[in-house]
Order: structure tokens, then C-alpha cells, then sequence
């Protein structure tokens, strides 16, 4: 995540998330990817001279570089990309791996099915032996963001204002359910409208981690009505308890038959994500990849996510199959799957083979990469 | 022209380790040179013809075969302009315990298949296929 600032002949960034937080007037709040994919290069250029100047302290031309990319990246992009590595960054060797790939080495498994589900999409990506099958890719708007916007209209519906932390100059406890007393920071400086609605979102993001949980059989209003409340206070003092909500809202992902705004639209549960994608895969792999269920992404460390999951698929796999879903426990082993995945495979020796060296790059122009990196 | 050239201009790479090229136009699927010692050389001119089929749909369920053995499909771009290729790796099984990689590519007239040695990645056995097709498409071939 980066922030951006417009100044009359260019435009300066600042990168991380301690930089993030800091109010500035007139800087936007921008990512550089699009739906996965690299859209804004500038910004994805200054968050890699960001690194190698901040972080690794060292320069590019010493070390090979190997990256993650989406499943689905289209081909002029990893060749932009591979473009880039080399001639302006001088990178030794290169490789560009599929994130899913990556996610499923961090789990000890070269075949599975990663069900990845994140702020933006929720994918199922069949992987057998280390190579994504494509045509099996099935993709679902339903997560993380999701999940946020539910939440945003529940307050919304309850009149509970999300004050961001970075407004608070003080607050006092206040009984439940009453209106919070806050007072506002002053010489505050003109935040954009996209920094301070990312900075709700964090709340809001908090709230979805700490109190929502998913009901492990399909959402039933009365077993609901019956669940213990979760008490959570609000940044601005605002305290009050939460019931059925918390089963409520995150139904969505796996039943959107009943949400409100989605309701005509043909919108995939992630059950049926998974199913649906091994279903478009090779008879004779199927067993394979339902026995090796690979649960990532931030999204699934809600409560009660991979039990509920569990039991969507043993439902509806074929009968016969023998199924295991593999979650990491630790909340940065989901996130940061690929990350670790690919610090498995760098370190192989059989990988040593597949780099893409600076000579053929020289040779085969960028087009290796599509040849090389399948 | 020898086509034997060809071949061992491929299994000298240290990747690939069999090779064979067959025609491709319709009745005229016959293998066109092959390594000595490999068995793609036993590739038929129906699953030839299953390669090289104008719907693709059914390739990706239930996978294609190679000489009679199991291959899954893992890409296909055997019919894109400026690719032609197709990467596949055989299924496993307890007769055939390792996953080799295959790349194919299609010319004009022919197809060129090339097999991977035992671990080796899928990115080293397509290059020197594609190079191979994208030079005999240039020649007309």
C-alpha cells in the first residue's frame, strides 16, 4: 500500500504502513495493483526502489530476483514486468511464480486446491505438481471487501459513526449502547477522502475480526438469536453487545442467496468455488486435489471459516472422495503464504535450473518469460 | 532434408531426453523421425489427431495420451498465433512412477513432441520447442 502526493512537476510516495497512518493534507491513498495484476507502474517502481533502498540496502544487479504473480496475469503484463527486472533494475536471474503455486509449497504440497479468499476476491486455483491448470480457475467477488461493506451498512442501520483512531484526541467511557464522547484532535491537516475511508476501514476491518464468526451449519435466525453476545468498543467509546449479526453477516460468503443488493445475481458460495473449480479439472487429478483443500488468505481467519468450509465440501464432494482441508494456524502464515512458499523454493536445488539468467534475456528477448515460467 | 536432424538437435539439450515429429494434416500422421531408444516414436495418428482437434474443451477433463500412457494438460496454446505450444505431464501411476514433462508443438504440417528428463521443470523442455516450431512456421513448414 502506498500513499501519493501531488507536487506541480511530479508526484512523491510514501510507502509503508508506518508512513501509512500519518495524516498529510492532500495525499491520496492508492494501490498499484488491480484486481491482482500490476496497474499503476509508477507507484509499483517506487514501492521497489523503496525496498531495495530501505530494506535491503544493497544493490539489484547483486541478487536474483524471484516474484509472485497472480494465476491469472495476463501475458503483456509479465512481460512488462520481466522488461522491467532487467533492463532498468539489471536483476541477474528472474522468475515469476504463481502465487497459488507458492501458497501450496509453503504447505508441504505440490498438488492441491489453494482456495485463497482476500480482501478482494475469493479464487479456487488447482495446482498439480507445481503448475497452475488455468482453465480450472474460478473466481468470486465475495470477501474480505465484501464482508466490510456488510458491516459498514450494519452500522449504518444501527447509527454508529466509525471514527477513525487518527481524529481521537481523547474520549471518555461512556454505559452501553450511549452516545460516545469524543473529542476531535485539532490542527488536524485536509485528509483525502480516500485516505480517511481507508482509515474507516481499518475499524471497521478490527470489528470484522474480532466479533463476526461463521455459523457452522447454514444460518438459522433462531439458533442465531441463541448465540452469546461479543461486547466490542469502537474507537470513539461507543460500546454495545452483538448478537446474531455475527453469524449474520458473514453467511454471505457461503449462501449469497440471501443478501440484500446481490439477490438476481448468480453469485457463487465458496463451497460451490471449490467444487466448481475441481469439477473443471481432469477426472484422474480430482482425488488429488480433494485431498489436499489449501486454505490461504486473510479472509479465512474468521472465526469458524475453515469447520464451516469443511463441512460445505464433505456435503458436496462426490461421495467416495476422501477429503482434508490444510490450514496453517498462525495468522501470518495465511496472509504471507506465497512469500514463504517462495522462500522454499528459492532455497531448492532443484530449482536452480528454471532461473531466467540476464544471457537468455539477452537472447530470447521477454518473450522467456512466457516460455520459462509456465 | 534429414528430420533426424531435428531430433538430435533437441535431445541434445539436457533437459530433453526423446523426441518425435509427426505429420499433422488429416491421414498423413505418420511419424517423420524419431530418437533412437524413446518410445514417443509409438505416438498414434489417432491421438495425433486428438492434439491437434479444434475443440479444446474436452482436453482439459479428460486429459490426452501419449504412446497409450495418461498426460495431464497444463497449458494449451497449441492453436495461438506466435505459441503454438502445449505443455503437458504425464499422469503417475504404480507402472509409471514419474511425472515426466512434455512440450508440443505445431507447425504447419507436422507436430513436434518432446519429452523432459526425470524432475525436469516444464520451463526448460519448452524453449527449445518453441524455437523449433516458430523457425518451421517460418519456412512454410
Amino acid at each position: 500500500m502506498g500513499a501519493e502526493q501531488e507536487i506541480n512537476s511530479g508526484r512523491s510516495y510514501y510507502i509503508d504502513t508506518t508512513a501509512l497512518h500519518v495524516p498529510r493534507a492532500g495525499v491520496e491513498l492508492i494501490s498499484p495493483l488491480k484486481n491482482g495484476m500490476i496497474e499503476d507502474w509508477n507507484a509499483f517502481q517506487a514501492i521497489i526502489d523503496h525496498i531495495y533502498s530501505k530494506h535491503i540496502k544493497s544493490e539489484p544487479s547483486l541478487h536474483p530476483v524471484l516474484m509472485s504473480e497472480a494465476p491469472w496475469n495476463s501475458r503483456a503484463k509479465r512481460e512488462k514486468l520481466t522488461e522491467l527486472i532487467f533492463e532498468h533494475y539489471n536483476i541477474p536471474a528472474f522468475f515469476l511464480c504463481k502465487t497459488a503455486v507458492l501458497t501450496a509449497f509453503a504447505n508441504g504440497r505440490a498438488t492441491g486446491l489453494v482456495l485463497d479468499s482476500g480482501a478482494t476476491h475469493t479464487t479456487a486455483i488447482p495446482v498439480h505438481d507445481g503448475y497452475v491448470l488455468q482453465q480450472g480457475i474460478v473466481k468470486s467477488p465475495l470477501a474480505g471487501d465484501f464482508i466490510t461493506m456488510q458491516c459498514r451498512e450494519l452500522f449504518q442501520e444501527m447509527n454508529i459513526d466509525t471514527v477513525p483512531p487518527y481524529m481521537i484526541a481523547s474520549k471518555e467511557p461512556v454505559r452501553e449502547g450511549a452516545p460516545p464522547l469524543w473529542t476531535k484532535k485539532d490542527k488536524l491537516p485536509p485528509v483525502t477522502k480516500s485516505w480517511h475511508t481507508y482509515m474507516c476501514n481499518e475499524v471497521i476491518q478490527d470489528f470484522q475480526a474480532s466479533v463476526l464468526q461463521v455459523s457452522d451449519s447454514p444460518y438459522d435466525e433462531q439458533v442465531a438469536a441463541q448465540m452469546p453476545t461479543v461486547h466490542y468498543e469502537m474507537p470513539s467509546g461507543y460500546s454495545t453487545d452483538y448478537g446474531a449479526e455475527r453469524l449474520r453477516i458473514p453467511e454471505g460468503l457461503f449462501d449469497p442467496s440471501n443478501v440484500k443488493g446481490l439477490s438476481g445475481n448468480t453469485m457463487l458460495g465458496v463451497g460451490h468455488v471449490v467444487t466448481t473449480s475441481i469439477g473443471m479439472c481432469d477426472i484422474d487429478i480430482r482425488p488429488g486435489l480433494y485431498g489436499s483443500v489449501i486454505v490461504t488468505g486473510g479472509n479465512t481467519l474468521l472465526q469458524g471459516f475453515t469447520e464451516r468450509l469443511n463441512r460445505e465440501l464433505s456435503q458436496k464432494a462426490p461421495p467416495s472422495m476422501r477429503l482434508k482441508l490444510i490450514a496453517c494456524n498462525s495468522s501470518i502464515e495465511r496472509r504471507f503464504s506465497s512469500w514463504i512458499g517462495g522462500s522454499i523454493l528459492a532455497s531448492l536445488g532443484t530449482f536452480q535450473q528454471m532461473w531466467i539468467s540476464k544471457q537468455e534475456y539477452d537472447e530470447g528477448g521477454k518473450q522467456s518469460v512466457e516460455r520459462k515460467c509456465p | 532434408m534429414s528430420w533426424d536432424s531435428y531430433i538430435t538437435s533437441l535431445t541434445k539439450s539436457e533437459w530433453v531426453d526423446d523426441a518425435v515429429i509427426l505429420g499433422c494434416t488429416p491421414g498423413q500422421e505418420s511419424v517423420w523421425a524419431s530418437a533412437p531408444g524413446g518410445w514417443l516414436s509409438q505416438v498414434t495418428a489417432a491421438e495425433v489427431k486428438a492434439l491437434v482437434a479444434s475443440d479444446r474443451s474436452t482436453l482439459f477433463a479428460n486429459g490426452v495420451t501419449l504412446a497409450g500412457k495418461k498426460c495431464t494438460v497444463l497449458r494449451d496454446a497449441l492453436n495461438v498465433e506466435g505459441q503454438n505450444t502445449m505443455d503437458i505431464k504425464m499422469k503417475t501411476s504404480e507402472k509409471e512412477p514419474d511425472p515426466f514433462s512434455f512440450t508440443i508443438g505445431k507447425t504447419h504440417k507436422a507436430i513436434i513432441i518432446a519429452k523432459g528428463v526425470k524432475d525436469a521443470h516444464g520451463g526448460k523442455v519448452n524453449p527449445p520447442v518453441f524455437d523449433m516450431t516458430g523457425y518451421l512456421r517460418k519456412l512454410n513448414m
